[in-house]
């Protein structure tokens, strides 16, 4: 075949088509840009109790997005099925993201492709409100009879942690605290009593170095502070505290300090309280070498309670969640609450679930989120040690019956539910630009956790930065 | 084959040959065509424009000129992530330059198990980056990592390689240069396409091992050296992987790359506008700088019958 050397149907021609045929497409996949949240007149059928759905009913089908561990999964996917069971005109697809959650959740947004029901770390939850991603369920919540209870949720707490501007868009999946876990045998052969869930009885910060030292032992049997220890040749460690913003609030809280005013929703972490907080955790590792320095054990892609079942570590620092793990590991544990500097504190946080707000089955999805905060399924979670409750009929004498279990919630952890989170647990304020700002505070903290600077050092500047994040974020 | 090409001349009739021809031709090109407006060409236009808008992926995009490229003069982590990846690339691209090179011309001489060797030395590049980077985390472990163990042995201190800022980007180019494999492949076959003769006339003439290394050998090869010089700087500038596996940009933002910041941009802080200025402004520096390496082209590389 010879080139022709004229050219019938011209490049512009041929371009002009390619672009029309490229319109299309694009106009095809666009979806939906404009959202309209009319909440559309209910289908005849739905009613609000779940078992007496008519036949009738025309099939509705919902996706619900979420990330999580595979047993999470399985939890999850067994609410739903149960969910299912109660509302047969309502199938639930679940779209299990464990990785990448946000990226996903953003393009999926962007293509108008969202799923009906979904959930977002409280970190970015005010950014997709303000992006309109959530639809406003501040009505729905108050006309329903059990939601709507103002003495339903743990106030003001649930109020703080789901609520804009005074509009409620999400609600806290659970509630989560932080506290401690100790390996039993390891505390008993060194005669040291494991932390106890009564945050009366919380351990003073010095108690805590000290039982930190009696713990951690060289291969020689030496401890830190003797002569002759080698910070190198460790076998135990006696701490181990998580360097990661997830844990740090509860110190500087307890300090007296203010992670995050809920007043003004900007970082405190200029304040002396916070500084000598933030150093004092890093201080475990560099100055009393009672803690492995830095993430030695997230670089392993190892977790926190694999170091501590196997003895590598005696205390450890971890969320309420960490338990439907801990309690499947085979040894003898206890949990207890964390370590005070000047006051008990502990953060109260979760993820947080909502509806689309161009959802095309309002209704059915606020079944399905109503559904979701209902005892039935939080119960679910929180027999499996992944959630503790974020209801109050759940944390009254007869509520605890219903999911304390044995063999995954030790001795005393119901105080920890009922007075340690209720009472001494905070919530971040809801602000917008908190993810970029929160690395800002990650990445500012990394040269002190491993002693090249001090926290008072870099604090006032990270403080300054990302509160400027935060105010760049607040004024569009 | 045949068969539709007839049914297609059959009925365009009113077609000359030739324009038949040029029907078909475009038709086999077409789905490369459409591909590339569609997916390339496409969100490159859109891109320009998005980059002079604030944009947060789900409410409609605000034109606001050149702000998004004023704002990066002011923003630190632009100036940190560009800093950070100059500090990747040259590192990085002369010593995966000539350890690829090295290697090559080990196995180049290899009289035995030339084979088995090429494919060792290759094998790094065809493990997924992922897996790459999770395995060099345990190495560079600073408790119990491979690396620390060596340096144990030898009565050195531990290294928090991937805890101290200082050690992070030192850490990363080791990582980076493990797998040069492709490299050493295409230094290989360059290798082995220099004539034997000039070898032969070389040493005739008295020249030394070194002698024919730097006058034969060296300038037989500076097409390859060029073009893996230029390949390895634009990838080195587009590094994304091991910032977001391994390191998370960190610590201290010591490997907060140029591509990571612009990802972080785009889907974790809603700017999808700024991610886009970030994007075009790294197009132009590429661009720059390849434009800038083609210059020195025709005194730096050696070319006989003058084409590559």
């Amino acid at each position: 075949m010879h080139m022709s050397d004229s050219v019938p149907v011209s490049r512009r021609k041929f371009l002009a088509l390619t672009a029309a045929t490229m319109g299309a497409l694009v106009a095809a996949c666009g979806g939906a840009p404009t959202p309209t949240p009319t909440p559309k007149p209910a289908a005849p059928a739905a009613q609000p109790t779940a078992t007496a759905a008519p036949k009738a009913a025309a099939q509705v089908k919902l996706r619900k997005m979420a990330w999580g561990s595979d047993l999470e999964k399985q939890n999850i996917e067994n609410g739903l099925a149960a969910f299912m069971k109660e509302n047969p005109n309502i199938t639930v697809e679940y779209i299990h993201v464990p990785q990448d959650y946000d990226t996903k959740l953003q393009t999926m947004l962007a293509g108008g492709d969202v799923p009906d029901v979904f959930k977002v770390g409280d970190g970015p939850y005010g950014d997709y409100i303000q992006k309109g991603a959530f639809a406003d369920i501040t009505d729905l919540i108050a006309a329903d009879p059990v939601l709507g209870n103002p003495d339903y949720f743990i106030m003001p707490w649930e109020k703080n942690r789901s609520t804009f501007k005074g509009r409620w868009y999400a609600i806290g999946s659970c509630g989560q605290f932080i506290c401690q876990y100790c390996n039993l045998d390891i505390l008993e052969k060194a005669k040291v009593d494991p932390p106890s869930p009564d945050p009366e009885k919380a351990w003073t910060w010095d108690q805590y170095i000290e039982i930190g030292r009696k713990l951690t032992i060289d291969q020689n049997g030496k401890h830190p502070g003797e002569s002759g220890f080698d910070v190198n040749k460790v076998t135990q460690w006696g701490l181990y505290f998580p360097t990661s913003t997830t844990y740090i609030p509860c110190i500087v809280n307890s300090n007296g300090g203010k992670y995050m005013d809920m007043a003004t929703g900007r970082y405190g972490l200029d304040s002396p309280e916070a500084i000598d907080a933030i150093q004092a955790i890093a201080d475990l590792a560099l100055k009393h070498q009672v803690a492995p320095k830095a993430a030695f054990l997230s670089e392993l892609g190892m977790n926190a309670w694999q170091m501590l079942a196997s003895g590598k570590v005696a205390i450890i620092v971890d969320g309420n969640w960490a338990l439907q793990d801990i309690s499947k590991m085979g040894f003898r544990f206890q949990a207890g609450v964390l370590p005070k500097m000047k006051v008990v504190a502990t953060t109260m946080r979760s993820s947080l679930t909502g509806m689309s707000k161009i959802t095309k089955q309002p209704k059915e999805a606020w079944q399905l989120l109503r559904y979701l905060n209902l005892d039935d399924y939080q119960i679910g979670l929180c027999k499996v040690g992944l959630w503790g409750p974020s209801h109050k009929s759940l944390l009254t004498p007869e509520g605890v019956k219903k999911w304390l279990t044995k063999g995954v919630h030790p001795e005393g952890w119901e105080i920890m539910e009922t007075v340690y989170k209720v009472k001494y647990g905070f919530a971040f304020p809801v602000v917008l630009g908190n993810l970029k700002a929160g690395s800002v505070v990650t990445s500012g903290l990394d040269p002190v956790w491993i002693g090249q600077k001090q926290a008072k050092d870099v604090l006032p500047d990270v403080t300054k930065q990302a509160n400027k994040v935060l105010d760049e974020a607040a004024a569009g | 084959m045949a068969l539709a090409l007839e049914s297609l001349r059959s009925h365009r009739r009113g077609l000359s040959l030739g324009q038949q021809e040029a029907v078909i031709g475009w038709l086999f090109i077409a789905p490369a065509v459409i591909g590339f407006f569609l997916w390339t060409a496409g969100p490159m236009i859109a891109s320009i424009w998005l980059a002079m808008s604030k944009w947060d992926l789900l409410t409609p995009p605000k034109f606001v000129g050149l702000k998004n490229f004023q704002r990066m003069l002011s923003d630190d982590l632009f100036w940190q992530s560009l800093r950070v990846t100059v500090y990747y690339c040259v590192t990085y691209v002369p010593l995966a330059m000539v350890v690829a090179f090295a290697i090559a011309l080990l196995l180049n001489s290899a009289r035995r198990g030339s084979a088995l060797f090429r494919t060792l030395f290759y094998l790094p590049s065809i493990v997924p980056a992922v897996a790459n980077a999770v395995m060099w985390q345990w190495i560079f472990n600073s408790e119990f990592g491979l690396l620390n163990a060596a340096l144990r042995a030898i009565g050195l201190p531990k290294i928090l390689w991937l805890q101290d800022p200082r050690f992070t980007m030192p850490a990363v180019v080791t990582m980076a240069i493990w797998g040069t494999g492709n490299l050493m492949v295409i230094y290989l076959a360059g290798l082995q396409g220099v004539p034997e003769q000039l070898y032969e006339a070389a040493e005739i003439d008295g020249a030394g091992t070194w002698a024919r290394f730097w006058n034969v050998t060296i300038p037989m090869m500076s097409p390859v050296i060029f073009f893996n010089f230029v390949t390895l700087i634009i990838g080195a500038f587009q590094v994304f992987t091991v910032g977001y596996v391994m390191t998370a940009g960190g610590p201290a933002n010591a490997t907060l790359f140029y591509v990571l910041y612009l990802f972080r941009n785009a889907f974790q802080y809603f700017e999808i506008g700024y991610a886009s200025a970030l994007a075009w402004v790294l197009f132009v520096l590429i661009l720059g700088l390849s434009l800038l390496i083609f210059r020195t082209y025709t005194r730096a590389v050696y070319e006989e019958g003058g084409g590559v």
